[in-house]
């Protein structure tokens, strides 16, 4: 008896060292935990966030192995922007960006991506030639 | 149509859309072809010229926007893996997010004031260069409109990869930390997959600040909002 429930347990995580799918699944519940206990509790970050930290922590104190969440975490991050293309078309709902307001968005994102990604990296340049030769 | 079998067919058209971009985009490379563009083109025109209420089109797909939130709990093993680069580097990691944050606040709330924008647009415009699900959360706490947020943030994403390169040949970078800065925290998630393509250590940082900046902006905004009462 004592055998099979250990043969089980071996096998289950055979499995979920390998199988995408599961790993997914298990990001699910601990997204889903995260946002009852936000909502419980009404802590004002968001569920996704706290599972998130929860889950650091507990793969810092190795309480569980990261080959269960390898592949999950990959595959997920793979696919992100179809996640978010359904949020994306809500665009068709706003007919009032074809307008002066619209172009007066998409170029105040066009000015302001070279800005922030040349500001961004001198400054990590100019740190990273500050410091000390031997910590580089 | 019967509403179900609606809600089924948009999942399906919407999927066999992003799986063919995604194919379509393997073979090519160009980045005018990234299958977030392609899907989120082809999904509009198609839309409109159905004359689909949003609001029935969601009805199929929010299940895929659910999986943000799983998503974003997976950003804990990038993290993890570099937990050695992390420690390594947090003092330079630490002022790539913390300036990264502030010129691109900054730089969004100057042209938003420039250009007039009221401030729901300005709300919906500021969190652009920070990953799309933690963007959608700070431009919902700032009074913005999310689903305008992932768009201006997809933008931000695609112009930032393209430009990239050519941007980062007139800069003086000698570091890889500074390379893969520019990268993660000016175009996020599109950024940091061309960091990848210019090397191991450009990739692992410009994901680091792309998680560190989102992170960074999902509390500061939730402490500023908390202290505003």
């Amino acid at each position: 008896m004592k055998l099979a429930i250990f043969k089980t347990c071996r096998t289950a995580r055979w499995h979920l060292s390998r199988n995408w799918w599961l790993q997914a699944l298990l990001f699910i519940a601990i997204w889903a935990l995260g946002e009852a206990v936000v909502r419980q509790f009404s802590i004002p970050i968001p569920g996704s966030v706290l599972g998130m930290g929860a889950l650091l922590a507990a793969l810092e104190l190795r309480w569980i192995s990261v080959r269960w969440f390898r592949r999950g975490a990959r595959g997920l991050l793979a696919h992100l922007l179809l996640f978010l293309t359904p949020a994306m078309l809500a665009v068709v709902n706003h007919r009032e960006l074809i307008s002066m307001t619209g172009l007066k968005l998409i170029v105040a994102v066009l000015i302001g991506t070279p800005l922030v990604m040349i500001g961004t990296a001198v400054v990590v340049e100019i740190g990273f030639r500050l410091q000390p030769i031997r910590e580089r | 149509m019967n509403a179900e079998l609606q809600a089924v067919l948009w999942a399906a058209v919407t999927l066999g859309i992003y799986l063919a971009a995604l194919r379509l985009y393997r073979a090519c490379r160009v980045w005018w072809l990234s299958p977030l563009l392609v899907t989120w083109v082809l999904c509009g025109v198609l839309i409109v010229v159905f004359h689909t209420a949003y609001r029935d089109y969601l009805r199929g797909t929010s299940w895929l926007v659910s999986l943000i939130g799983p998503t974003t709990v997976a950003f804990a093993i990038p993290i993890h893996e570099n937990r050695a680069l992390i420690r390594k580097y947090w003092v330079l990691l630490l002022i790539g997010t913390v300036a990264g944050s502030a010129i691109s606040f900054g730089s969004a709330w100057a042209l938003a004031w420039l250009f007039h924008l009221s401030p729901e647009m300005q709300a919906s415009l500021l969190p652009r260069s920070i990953t799309t699900p933690f963007a959608m959360t700070v431009s919902q706490d700032l009074g913005g409109l999310p689903e305008l947020t992932a768009a201006f943030t997809a933008i931000t994403g695609l112009f930032g990869a393209a430009i990239g390169e050519g941007v980062m040949s007139w800069l003086p970078l000698r570091s890889s930390f500074a390379r893969g800065a520019f990268f993660g925290m000016g175009a996020h998630g599109a950024g940091v997959a061309k960091a990848r393509e210019i090397g191991e250590e450009e990739g692992a940082v410009a994901g680091l600040i792309m998680v560190f900046a989102g992170l960074l902006n999902v509390l500061a905004v939730v402490l500023f909002v908390h202290l505003r009462g």
